[in-house]
């Protein structure tokens, strides 16, 4: 009997000293990893892993990622953000650091359905109580679901799980309220009779940011400021700018993955803020436009007057970008960063007219869309999902101003993939939620 | 030893020996899907967003035209900008101090004939032994408690080094 546990016991010992690394748990967050890149995913296994090299790591389908070992856990950023709906394989060699003993860890994970919300208003000839929507779809679904109903409304955002609605009276004056976009629970208001502007959501990371005018407040002195809200805590901040006084933006935006915005003022400078640590304000110069953050970094994207530049807000480096050589061009309307390497996507207005959508990367230009010549519309607006993976074009009707059918506004979204040019997906209304993460301008 | 206590040692020994065997036969298992569905329910929430927001520094100063540090002087900025590094080119604007001078631009809004100069103030005690007004310069230094009598400014540049240069082909800024 001792004997066959002895023979046990060194038997185990020697499984257990041959045996590689096996995975114990995984963490990853699939809906932040589709909204952008820098995300992780944390192999844990049962002993200390060596550091594995590049060609030992394999996803399917393919991202750049970026490895890293932490103890007794595999640890895997994605350079770029993920697609929707996509089941991701894993596959990494790894080897204990101890015995050297290997194996392969094998990990999957399913991205989310592409969720997205559009605003759908009521024709312009509707009664003046009738509703406007604001209705959730899946891309490649026909399901869709209407969040909000009711008549009025001007802007919303959407920082899952809130939603932040702007409606106004005949007056014309404003309310904000803030609630769960589920309807689960009750909506709080959070500022009326005023007049709010330039609503954002920082997705993620759950912030809502505003401009709030009071109509009729005068103790508060009528003065525009930009107020940031955080839905979690109740929590309403005013943000001052450089000078002290309450900061009236010409343009903002949030900087993703951190507690900071940029800020455009009236005489085009632009100041990096942190109004939830209060850092003081770095002045970032003068410049004529922002164009945006490229996804998963923090390098801000700005127009000096027909240079683009690219200005990496962490490292305080700024570089001009290459000339953007467009044949037949009359102008670029708007210039959206990609993630990664993967360029930006140009609204470009031809010397005929017409409106096209290209990509350009790397001095190639690549047509993804043109205008309908027809009466179904122009392009009035494009923004990108936060992956970068579409590029949602509102339509506005050609005979907007003379059909009593219309509600003035881009009545339908055509959701573009962006690698082929595809139309995915088509829906009603226009305002896609995307469009309200990225500056105003 | 009895029948049945033989019995009883190969048994516990058999089951011994499976147990080492499928250790070391069957390879390292991976979570199953239901588990790996319900780590990410777990962990989808602000776990992994709790990691430290990268630390922002801004844009680097250097690069500021007379503009920019002209727009940060006039909004109250000079405490903030002393220390400031600059390396800036602009035309010697003199306002009759003796040893402050502005280094200027012409900043365009509309078109030419519109253009207002916009300026720094420079500290250099016996300037106009060195440089004409109207001419163009490039200098390179820092911001400084302005230690004039004669300005009212805060902050001027104090200079590491002062060259003539010749104008620029873009003298304007917008």
């Amino acid at each position: 009997m001792i004997g066959a546990l002895l023979f046990a016991a060194v038997g185990l010992t020697v499984a257990n000293t041959l045996q590689g690394p096996r995975l114990l748990d995984a963490q990853i967050n699939p809906g932040a990893a589709v909204e952008g890149a820098g995300q992780r995913l944390v192999l844990r296994v049962d002993q200390t892993v060596a550091h594995p090299t590049t060609d030992q790591v394999t996803l399917t389908p393919s991202v750049p990622v970026e490895q890293t070992t932490d103890g007794a856990a595999l640890i895997l950023r994605f350079a770029d953000s993920l697609s929707y709906a996509t089941t991701y394989e894993i596959a990494a060699k790894v080897q204990s650091a101890t015995t050297g003993a290997s194996s392969i860890l094998r990990y999957s994970f399913r991205t989310p359905d592409g969720a997205f919300y559009a605003l759908q208003r009521p024709a312009s000839s509707a009664d003046a109580d009738a509703p406007a929507q604001i209705v959730r779809h899946f891309i490649g679904s026909t399901e869709q679901r209407v969040v909000r109903s009711q008549p009025d409304i001007e802007q919303y955002a959407v920082a899952d799980p809130a939603i932040a609605v702007v409606t106004s009276d005949a007056d014309g004056a404003g309310t904000l309220t803030v609630g769960p976009v589920d309807g689960s629970g009750p909506s709080q208001t959070l500022a009326a009779n005023s007049d709010i502007s330039q609503l954002k959501s920082s997705g993620p990371s759950g912030l809502f940011g505003f401009v709030l005018t009071p109509l009729s407040d005068p103790d508060r002195g009528g003065d525009a400021q930009l107020h940031l809200h955080d839905p979690m805590t109740g929590k309403l901040i005013t943000v001052s700018g450089f000078d002290g006084k309450p900061l009236d933006p010409l343009d903002w935006a949030f900087v993703p993955g951190t507690t900071s915005i940029v800020a455009q003022t009236a005489d085009n400078s632009f100041y990096l803020i942190d109004p939830l640590n209060g850092r003081p304000t770095q002045p970032l110069g003068g410049h004529s436009r922002m164009y945006g953050i490229v996804p998963g970094s923090t390098t801000l994207i700005v127009d000096d007057n027909g240079d683009y530049k690219a200005m990496d807000l962490a490292t305080g480096n700024t570089s001009t970008l290459p000339d953007i050589d467009l044949p037949e061009a009359a102008g670029l309307q708007q210039l959206l960063p990609l993630a990664g390497d993967r360029g930006y996507v140009g609204w470009v207005a031809t010397q005929d007219g017409a409106g096209l959508v290209v990509v350009i990367n790397n001095g190639n230009v690549r047509q993804i869309y043109a205008e309908d010549p027809d009466p179904t519309g122009g392009i009035q607006s494009i923004c990108l999902s936060p992956n970068g993976q579409y590029l949602a074009i509102a339509k506005l009707p050609r005979d907007v101003a003379m059909n009593p059918d219309s509600s003035g506004f881009a009545d339908k979204t055509e959701l573009i993939d962006t690698a082929t040019g595809r139309t995915d997906h088509e829906v009603a209304g226009s305002e896609v939620n995307w469009c309200n993460q990225n500056p105003t301008s | 030893m009895s029948a049945f206590g033989r019995l009883l040692v190969w048994s516990n020994g058999a089951v011994l020996i499976c147990a080492a065997l499928a250790l070391l036969v069957i390879p390292p298992a991976t979570l199953s899907s239901s588990a790996r569905q319900n780590r990410e329910l777990v962990t989808s929430g602000q776990a992994l967003d709790s990691t430290k927001a990268a630390a922002l520094v801004g844009a680097d100063p250097a690069t500021f035209s007379v503009k920019d540090w002209a727009a940060l002087l006039s909004q109250g900025g000079a405490e903030a900008v002393l220390g400031k590094q600059v390396d800036l080119s602009g035309y010697v604007l003199d306002r009759g101090k003796e040893d402050v001078f502005y280094i200027a631009r012409l900043v365009v809004s509309c078109c030419a004939v519109d253009a207002q100069p916009i300026g720094v103030p420079v500290y250099r005690p016996g300037w106009r032994a060195e440089i004409e007004p109207g001419g163009w310069i490039r200098i390179q230094g820092a911001f400084v408690k302005n230690p004039s009598r004669d300005s009212q400014e805060e902050a001027a540049i104090g200079v590491g080094s002062l060259a003539n240069i010749e104008e620029p082909d873009q003298p304007y800024v917008f």
